[in-house]
């Protein structure tokens, strides 16, 4: 008996612990924030986020069905939209704000939960890392380059262009030569 | 029920034992089928019924809720897909379709760990050695003179530990005391099995162990009911896994939730995998209303 | 090799790979802990083979039971302390002083037969695998272990680390079908305490039984002669 007490305790107190440190939001209370206003903004950068390759004929085969409903006809989750910058502004915490007010869902792991240091997007608008063969996966650009780090490493100026695009083919189909690919675009 | 009373399903032969508890244990740790895995937990849970006390059988509820509760809620902390959230946490969402994971994993693990009980409830040990006993000889010596010592160590531990009491051993109190005095004890035991064991192995050259020409016993008999039931299991599972492979059992839960497949061909399927996993508890329930019967007519 | 067992070598050679392929056709994301049951079963088998070709004498055999007796036995007697067994020191001794064939029979069948009694499950294959490599290691650094006892230690910390982390791999392995990295590192990380009171559990065991052990069991080999 004595051991069964003790377990519930501690387990309470976990529970306890955890509910203190986590941040709970409703569905609305998430997606119920605005987007600042852009026309009196000092700095600004504009987002888009695609996944045209999946459109492809060789790359639909290849698609995770059940993901299917949820790719939009045009391969365009969200069009060049700008948005405010605020001061040291990651590309991750813009894509973030974005999808917040957008409503598009976002599956993200935190800088503290990786090896990488950084928040490594997992998926956008239900596409992952995988859905689409073993190449495929989420890749961002700030102004047509691809930089080689974690997406909330990378803090953006005034007027960068950001877009997020999914890959069929390791990066080599949106033009990440990273990866090994040349520019098609 | 009590189990030594009416015992049907475990007197088969080993053989159809193991094909029928890997068969099963196998097929509900990787399917992903609700209805599959609610079949297979049903079945598990009706024959533990048979199989062992009230007592028992309720303490055992209280522990496996409980932890099929916990399984079921840890998983959305974990897995943020799925279409249909209800509230957000640090920016991810905690979907339905999350939940929903949770409680068939949960469902997996509880009805696998039922049968892996109901397994050690009918596989007992010297079935399991007559299974490969002829495959390895030696192996199959070394366990069974393991198995009858374990208890001889026990009651000997038991012994020990009297005598050394009443010489002043467990005085103290606390867990460390207590730690290092089963410590003693457990050493003096080793002393006198080591020792023993010089004993035993010479007597048992002295009788001739080891030379060719010794015949091997065999207990266990191959009758019409095991055959009857192979070839049942064998029927059932083949049509069971042949609706795996066709892809009829198939149930995703990310990012929206699956239909279930409800026509005749998965229709079969649910049927033939229902009928394996009740199969033993029929098979016990037959017994007793036989056995009731006769004996309320004598 | 005579006609028998080259036939029973083709077969375990097919055998392994025909599992494996037949697991990920049948059992499509959840086939990577069948393959993992599968190879944790199927690596037992060579081990086994080798014991019983080799020609063993009756006292090691019985030598063999009874560690195996007392490693299960043990298991129950420190039961009261929850995660404290002598397994896996007597595993390491029986490997030390018997070679490393005996060794993993030891560590192998020790979780095999206990689990009888304690439960059996999906985890049988991979504490059999376990506590197995565990022996074997033993077996192999023998000489070194008997003569330095601190590497007798260093070998019991180590052993229970292993076990831990084997046991961590198989269960996030089981619960997701796939390897998900989070899930090892809480499993990991919720396992910690265990780990750390069974490596304690290991090194207290080594200490007080190995030299003892030792020299029963060297006496035994000279009075009669193995």
């Amino acid at each position: 008996m004595k051991k069964d007490i003790l377990a519930v305790a501690v387990l309470l107190i976990f529970a306890a612990v955890f509910i203190m440190v986590t941040d709970f939001q409703s569905v609305e209370e998430y997606y119920n924030a605005h987007p600042e206003d852009v026309k009196n903004a000092e700095k600004t950068v504009t987002i888009s986020i695609e996944c045209k390759s999946i459109l492809k004929d060789i790359n639909i085969k290849k698609l995770d069905e059940s993901v299917l409903p949820y790719i939009p006809n045009n391969g365009i989750i969200l069009k060049k939209t700008r948005f405010v910058l605020w001061d040291n502004d990651t590309v991750f915490d813009v894509l973030q704000r974005a999808s917040q007010y957008k409503k598009i869902p976002l599956e993200y792991q935190g800088s503290t939960q990786n090896t990488f240091g950084s928040a490594y997007v997992e998926g956008i608008n239900h596409l992952y890392e995988f859905s689409c063969g073993e190449l495929s996966g989420w890749s961002y650009s700030v102004n047509g380059e691809f930089p080689q780090q974690g997406c909330s490493s990378y803090i953006l100026k005034n007027g960068d262009n950001v877009k997020w695009l999914y890959s069929c083919d390791l990066g080599r189909d949106i033009g990440n030569t990273a990866t090994g690919g040349y520019n098609e675009q | 029920m009590n189990s030594k009373v009416v015992n049907s399903f475990g007197t088969l032969h080993p053989f159809v034992l193991l094909i029928y508890f890997a068969g099963i244990i196998i097929t509900a740790m990787f399917s992903m089928n609700p209805v599959i895995l609610t079949f297979a937990l049903l079945g598990g849970v009706a024959f533990m019924v048979t199989q062992c006390s009230k007592n028992e059988f309720f303490s055992d509820l209280f522990f496996y809720i409980p932890m099929f509760l916990l399984i079921a809620i840890i998983n959305p902390l974990f897995s943020h897909k799925g279409v249909t959230p209800i509230f957000f946490m640090n920016g991810n969402p905690v979907t339905v379709e999350a939940i929903l994971y949770g409680v068939d994993i949960s469902l997996m693990l509880v009805s696998v760990i039922y049968w892996c009980k109901c397994y050690s409830k009918i596989m007992t040990v010297d079935k399991f050695l007559f299974l490969f006993g002829k495959a390895a000889k030696k192996l199959s010596l070394v366990l069974s003179m393991a198995i009858r010592f374990i208890p001889l160590f026990r009651d000997n531990f038991r012994e020990i530990r009297q005598v050394q009491m009443s010489l002043g051993l467990y005085n103290k109190k606390g867990i460390l005391n207590k730690l290092s005095s089963e410590l003693k004890v457990f050493s003096a035991l080793i002393t006198k099995a080591l020792e023993n064991s010089a004993d035993t192995s010479a007597s048992m050259r002295a009788r001739g162990y080891g030379l060719k020409g010794r015949s091997h016993f065999s207990l266990f008999k191959f009758r019409k009911r095991d055959l009857v039931f192979t070839v049942i299991l064998t029927i059932l599972f083949s049509v069971t896994i042949t609706g795996f492979c066709l892809g009829v059992t198939d149930f995703t839960f990310y990012p929206h939730l699956d239909s279930l497949r409800l026509d005749i061909v998965s229709g079969v399927v649910y049927i033939s995998f229902g009928i394996i996993a009740f199969l033993p508890f029929i098979t016990e329930i037959r017994e007793a209303i036989v056995w009731k019967l006769s004996v309320s007519k004598i | 090799m005579n006609k028998k067992s080259l036939i029973k070598l083709l077969i375990l050679l097919f055998a392994v790979p025909l599992t494996v392929i037949l697991g990920l056709i049948i059992f499509n994301d959840r086939g990577y802990s069948f393959v993992a049951i599968c190879v944790a079963g199927f690596s037992l088998i060579p081990i086994l083979l080798t014991f019983e070709k080799k020609e063993n004498n009756t006292t090691s055999l019985v030598i063999l039971s009874v560690m195996i007796a007392l490693s299960v036995a043990g298991r129950f007697i420190f039961a009261f302390v929850p995660f404290f067994k002598p397994v896996t020191a007597i595993v390491v001794i029986t490997g030390m002083y018997m070679g490393y064939e005996c060794g993993f029979i030891c560590g192998a069948f020790t979780a095999l037969i206990s689990n009888f009694m304690f439960g059996q499950g999906p985890w049988t294959p991979f504490q059999m695998f376990s506590w197995g490599l565990i022996g074997l290691g033993a077996g192999i650094l023998g000489k070194y272990m008997i003569k330095s006892r601190l590497l007798l230690l260093i070998y019991g910390i180590f052993s229970g680390v292993l076990f831990s982390l084997i046991m961590d791999v198989w269960s996030t392995m089981w619960l997701d079908g796939t390897f998900n990295i989070i899930r090892f590192y809480a499993n990991a990380i919720t396992a910690l305490p265990v780990t750390a009171v069974y490596v304690f559990s290991n090194v207290v065991f080594l200490l007080v039984l190995a030299k003892p052990f030792g020299k029963k069991i060297n006496r035994i080999k000279t009075k009669y002669g193995i």
